[in-house]
């Protein structure tokens, strides 16, 4: 099997692009020097990474910590867009994510309505666009329409929180 | 409160003298008992060395075969471990009378 610390060291540089140089450069030397320090131990790659844990996730407990005030504390002109980018793309992912739960929301309801009118219950405002003529199979559709809105609703809402959480090690 | 032992013992272990991560680690898993993982300590000590309670340096040493980082407790570290500790000893002994308050 083919050593996998590389592979991983990769994924933890790439997560950890937006973080001040210096700040990247140590986290990366200090890892290096720790699995080191296990592979003389006799540790296998493998056992080594393992507390380690997801390379990205454990960047991302470091990403969290980039505040505006670290930023600032930063003399050089890309660790300050690297700061401030990192934290307005949390918050535009937030948006995006926020916003598109609500859309998978309101148009759940809405072929909740014309579900419901087709069988006799509600009235419904016709749909935006037109569904296939299909028969019988309209309500299965229906139900997995609205059961795949409603995955893509509780999905974005995940991702907008996730996006936003600080420190995911907490 | 996991985050806050955890916090605690590190700095009650840097003030021993400075050690660095892989030390710390097996020192607070071995000394103190406490289930702590690569990918919650590096974080942690990230976090303390920039709130300015430990501070860090890279040391070669001729028995390593690379540089490694040791983390020290800093004059603030040592405060924060004073106000930590007293507050610490303050609510486990309160805990610990009212826990066994009915046994004879």
């Amino acid at each position: 099997m083919s050593d996998p610390t590389e592979a991983w060291l990769r994924t933890l540089s790439h997560s950890l692009r937006d973080l001040p140089v210096k700040t990247q450069t140590d986290i990366q030397a200090e890892v290096r020097a720790h699995l080191a320090d296990r592979r003389e131990q006799g540790f296998s790659a493998e056992q080594a990474l393992k507390g380690f844990g997801d390379a990205a996730v454990f960047a991302r407990r470091f990403r969290a910590d980039v505040t505006f005030d670290e930023a600032l504390a930063q003399t050089h002109w890309r660790d300050l867009l690297a700061g401030l980018l990192s934290a307005i793309g949390r918050s535009v992912t937030a948006a995006i994510a926020l916003v598109s739960a609500g859309l998978c929301a309101l148009l759940a309801v809405r072929i909740a309505g014309l579900f419901g009118e087709k069988l006799g219950l509600l009235g419904a405002e016709p749909l935006p666009f037109v569904l296939p003529d299909i028969g019988f199979w309209i309500y299965p559709a229906y139900i997995l329409l609205l059961f795949t809105l409603w995955l893509a609703a509780r999905l974005s809402l995940k991702l907008a929180v996730t996006s936003l959480r600080m420190d995911p090690a907490q | 409160m996991y985050k806050g032992v955890l916090e605690l013992a590190l700095m009650s272990l840097l003030e021993d003298g400075a050690q660095y991560g892989l030390k710390i680690l097996d020192s607070l898993r071995e000394g103190a008992g406490l289930d702590l993982a690569e990918g919650t300590l590096y974080p942690l000590l990230h976090r303390l060395e920039k709130a300015g309670l430990i501070a860090a340096e890279w040391r070669h040493e001729a028995s390593a075969s690379h540089p490694r980082k040791y983390y020290g407790l800093t004059p603030a570290g040592t405060a924060e471990l004073k106000d930590q500790s007293e507050t610490w000893l303050d609510m486990t002994t309160r805990l610990n009378r009212f826990l066994t308050r009915r046994r004879p």
